[in-house]
C-alpha cells in the first residue's frame, strides 16, 4: 500500500510538471552543424614519401630517409576575417605509417564559410602534462620522461642519412613546454550542414629541415632530444611543414 | 497523459526486470562475468565481443595451459613457461629463449619476429593448431572437456579455435601490476639510492632504454634493429625479415617486455647473452651500425656506445631488478590448478 502512496506522489508532480510545461516552451535551436576531416599526406617537396628509402635530398645537401613520423595535431581553431569562430581541444595522435591514424576529424562545428584554421604541432602547456592523455599504447611510447620535463613527445621524426662516416641515424624528437608549434594556414572551408567535408593536409618533410632555419645535420646534430637548441631551430621550421588542400 | 503515466508506473513496479541470458555465443546466462582491473595507467584492453572475460573459461584455459593434451608428445603450454621465471625456462628451446608469457594482453604480434600479429585469440589459435597440432579426436574423447567446453562455450564438438578461446581467456589474466618500480610509480615505496640512479639512467637520453621499453608496459611492440649482427649467418638472426621479406627488416626483433627481466638466463633472440651485465655492455660498446639499425642508436657523441661507467652500469642492473614481480610469479590464480 506504501509504494502507492509513493506513486501517487508522484503522480501529482508529474500533473504540476505538466501544466508547467505548456508556458515554457524552448525553442528548437537554430545553429547548424557540420564537420571537417583532414586526411594526412606525407611528401619530401614534390616527390612522395616512401618509408626507408634512402633517396631525399634536403636543403643542406644532406641525403635521408625516413622510419618514423608520430606526432600530435591539436587545438584547432577556425576563423572568419580574422575572427575565431571555433575552437576544440581535441588532440589527435598521428602516425604517418599507419591508417589508424591518419585523419583528423573535427566535429560539431558550426556551419558557415571559415576563411583560415590554426592548429598546434605538439600540445599546449595545460595538456602537456605527464599522465593526462588516455593510456593507449602509442601514447605511453611517446611519454616524454619526468626526469626530463615530464609531458609528451610532440613529434618524432627519424630515419637514416648518408654521412661522412657512412649510413647513421638520425632522430628529431621535439617536447617541453615551449617548444610545441602554433600553425596558421589560410584555406576557405566552407562547412554544410549533414555535408562532410573532406580536406587533405600534407607534411613536406623537407620543410623540418629548410625554412626558415637550414638545419644540416652533419653540423647541427642527429638527436635533438634534450638539446634546447636543436629543437628550437626544428621547431620553428615545423611551422612552416604543413599546407591543405 | 498523466493518468497513463501512473498506469505505466504501476504495472512497471509488479515486473521482475528482464536480464538478458545470453551474450553472443548463446552461452553467458550460467557463466560469472570476471571483471580483470587494469594497473594504473596502462592501456584499456581490446577484448573481442566474442570472448569476455568469464570465471569458469578462465578456469578452462588455466586447465588447458597445464595440459598435456593439447600436444601430442607430453608438452604443454607451461612445459615451456615456468611460472617462477616469470613464465619463461631458465633454458632455450631450439637455440632461441623462450619470451616470457606476462602482460601479453597489451601485445599486437608476438614472436621474436613478429611473426604472429593479432591478438590473443590469434596466437593462440597458432599454438593449439600449428605449434602444438593439437589432436582434436583425443580432446574430443575427453568427458571432461566436452562438458567444460560445453558450459563455457556451447559447443558439441571442441575445435582449434574453442581450445584458443579458452587458452586466450587465461592468459589476458596474466598480469604483472606489483614490482617495486610499480610500487614506487604509487608513492608507496622508495628505492634504493642505486636504483633511483638506474632509473634515471634508463629514462634519460644517457641510457635512452625508454625509447623502445617506455614506462609501465616495457614494451613498444615495435621491431627494431639494435645492431646484433652484422652479418646475418644463421636464417634465424635475419629476424623480421623472415616475416617480411623486405632487407630494412633484417636483424628486428620485437622489443622483449623488462617485466621479471632479471628472471631470466638467456636474453636476445639467439640468448647470446646469459647475465643483464652482459646485455648493457653491449648497448654500451658492442653495437654494430648496420646501414637499418634504429636511429635511437646512433646519438651523436655516443658512436662508441653509451660510455657508462662501471658505476653506472651496476645501477642500470640495480634498476632492471625492481622491475621484478613476486605477487605474478607466486599467484596461484596463474598456477598449476588443483582441479
Amino acid at each position: 500500500m506504501k509504494q502507492y502512496w509513493v506513486l501517487f506522489f508522484i503522480a501529482g508532480v508529474i500533473a504540476s510538471g505538466c501544466k508547467k510545461e505548456k508556458e515554457d516552451i524552448i525553442p528548437a535551436p537554430t545553429t547548424k552543424y557540420g564537420e571537417v576531416s583532414f586526411k594526412m599526406k606525407y611528401t619530401v617537396d614534390a616527390a612522395p614519401l616512401y618509408f626507408d628509402s634512402l633517396m631525399y635530398k634536403n636543403a643542406a645537401g644532406n641525403k635521408y630517409s625516413v622510419t618514423k613520423i608520430h606526432y600530435y595535431l591539436s587545438h584547432f581553431m577556425l576563423y572568419t576575417k580574422g575572427e575565431l569562430k571555433y575552437s576544440s581541444k581535441d588532440i589527435f595522435y598521428l602516425d604517418a605509417q599507419s591508417s589508424l591514424f591518419s585523419e583528423v576529424s573535427l566535429k560539431n562545428i558550426p556551419v558557415m564559410e571559415y576563411d583560415s584554421v590554426s592548429f598546434t604541432i605538439g600540445l599546449d602547456t595545460d595538456q602537456n602534462v605527464s599522465n593526462s592523455l588516455p593510456a593507449s599504447n602509442e601514447n605511453i611510447v611517446m611519454i616524454w620522461p619526468d626526469m626530463m620535463g615530464g609531458g609528451y613527445h610532440f613529434l618524432k621524426l627519424e630515419g637514416h642519412w648518408n654521412s661522412a662516416n657512412g649510413v647513421e641515424g638520425y632522430a628529431m624528437h621535439i617536447g617541453r613546454n615551449g617548444y610545441c608549434m602554433n600553425i596558421g594556414i589560410k584555406h576557405i572551408i566552407n562547412l554544410q550542414e549533414y555535408k562532410p567535408l573532406n580536406l587533405s593536409m600534407t607534411m613536406n618533410v623537407n620543410e623540418w629541415f629548410a625554412n626558415p632555419n637550414m638545419y644540416d645535420l652533419a653540423n647541427d646534430g642527429v638527436y635533438s632530444m634534450g638539446n634546447a637548441v636543436m629543437m628550437k631551430k626544428l621547431s620553428e621550421n615545423g611551422t612552416n611543414v604543413f599546407s591543405i588542400q | 497523459m498523466c493518468i497513463i503515466a501512473i498506469g505505466v508506473l504501476l504495472e512497471s513496479c509488479e515486473k521482475e526486470p528482464t536480464l538478458p541470458t545470453t551474450d553472443s555465443t548463446g552461452i553467458a546466462q550460467d557463466l560469472t562475468p570476471y571483471n580483470i582491473i587494469l594497473p594504473t595507467h596502462f592501456p584499456p584492453l581490446a577484448i573481442p565481443e566474442d570472448n569476455e572475460p568469464y570465471v569458469e573459461r578462465i578456469d578452462l584455459g588455466r586447465m588447458l595451459y597445464y595440459d598435456p593434451i593439447l600436444s601430442n608428445d607430453g608438452r604443454a603450454c607451461a612445459s615451456c613457461h615456468f611460472q617462477q621465471y616469470g613464465f619463461t625456462i631458465p633454458g632455450m628451446i631450439s637455440n632461441t629463449p623462450v619470451l616470457s608469457h606476462v602482460n601479453m594482453a597489451w601485445y599486437n604480434n608476438f614472436m621474436w619476429d613478429g611473426s604472429k600479429t593479432g591478438g590473443l585469440e590469434d596466437v593462440m589459435l597458432f599454438e593449439t593448431q600449428v605449434f602444438f597440432g593439437t589432436d582434436l579426436e583425443k580432446i574430443n574423447n575427453s568427458e571432461k572437456y566436452k562438458a567444460l567446453f560445453k558450459q563455457c562455450y556451447g559447443t558439441e564438438y571442441i575445435t582449434h579455435r574453442d581450445i584458443a578461446y579458452a587458452l586466450a581467456q587465461f592468459t589476458r589474466t596474466m598480469i604483472s601490476r606489483d614490482t617495486k618500480f610499480d610500487r614506487y610509480m604509487k608513492g608507496a615505496e622508495q628505492l634504493s639510492y642505486s636504483e633511483e640512479m638506474g632509473r634515471r639512467l634508463f629514462f634519460s637520453e644517457k641510457g635512452d632504454c625508454f625509447h623502445c621499453h617506455p614506462i609501465l608496459i616495457t614494451t613498444d611492440n615495435m621491431m627494431h634493429n639494435t645492431g646484433l649482427d652484422s652479418v646475418y649467418t644463421k636464417e634465424s638472426d635475419k629476424g623480421y625479415y623472415n616475416v617480411t621479406k623486405d632487407p630494412k627488416d633484417l636483424g628486428k626483433f620485437r622489443t622483449p617486455n623488462l617485466r621479471n627481466v632479471a628472471l631470466r638466463k638467456f636474453f636476445m633472440h639467439d640468448g647470446r647473452f646469459t647475465t643483464l651485465e652482459e646485455v648493457i655492455d653491449f648497448y654500451d660498446h658492442g653495437v654494430k651500425r648496420v646501414a637499418n639499425i634504429d636511429p635511437i642508436l646512433t646519438k651523436a657523441g655516443k658512436q662508441d656506445g653509451l660510455n657508462l661507467t662501471d658505476l653506472e652500469k651496476k645501477q642500470l642492473v640495480a634498476f632492471l631488478n625492481t622491475l621484478t614481480d613476486e605477487a605474478f610469479i607466486t599467484d596461484t590464480n596463474f598456477s598449476k590448478p588443483t582441479y
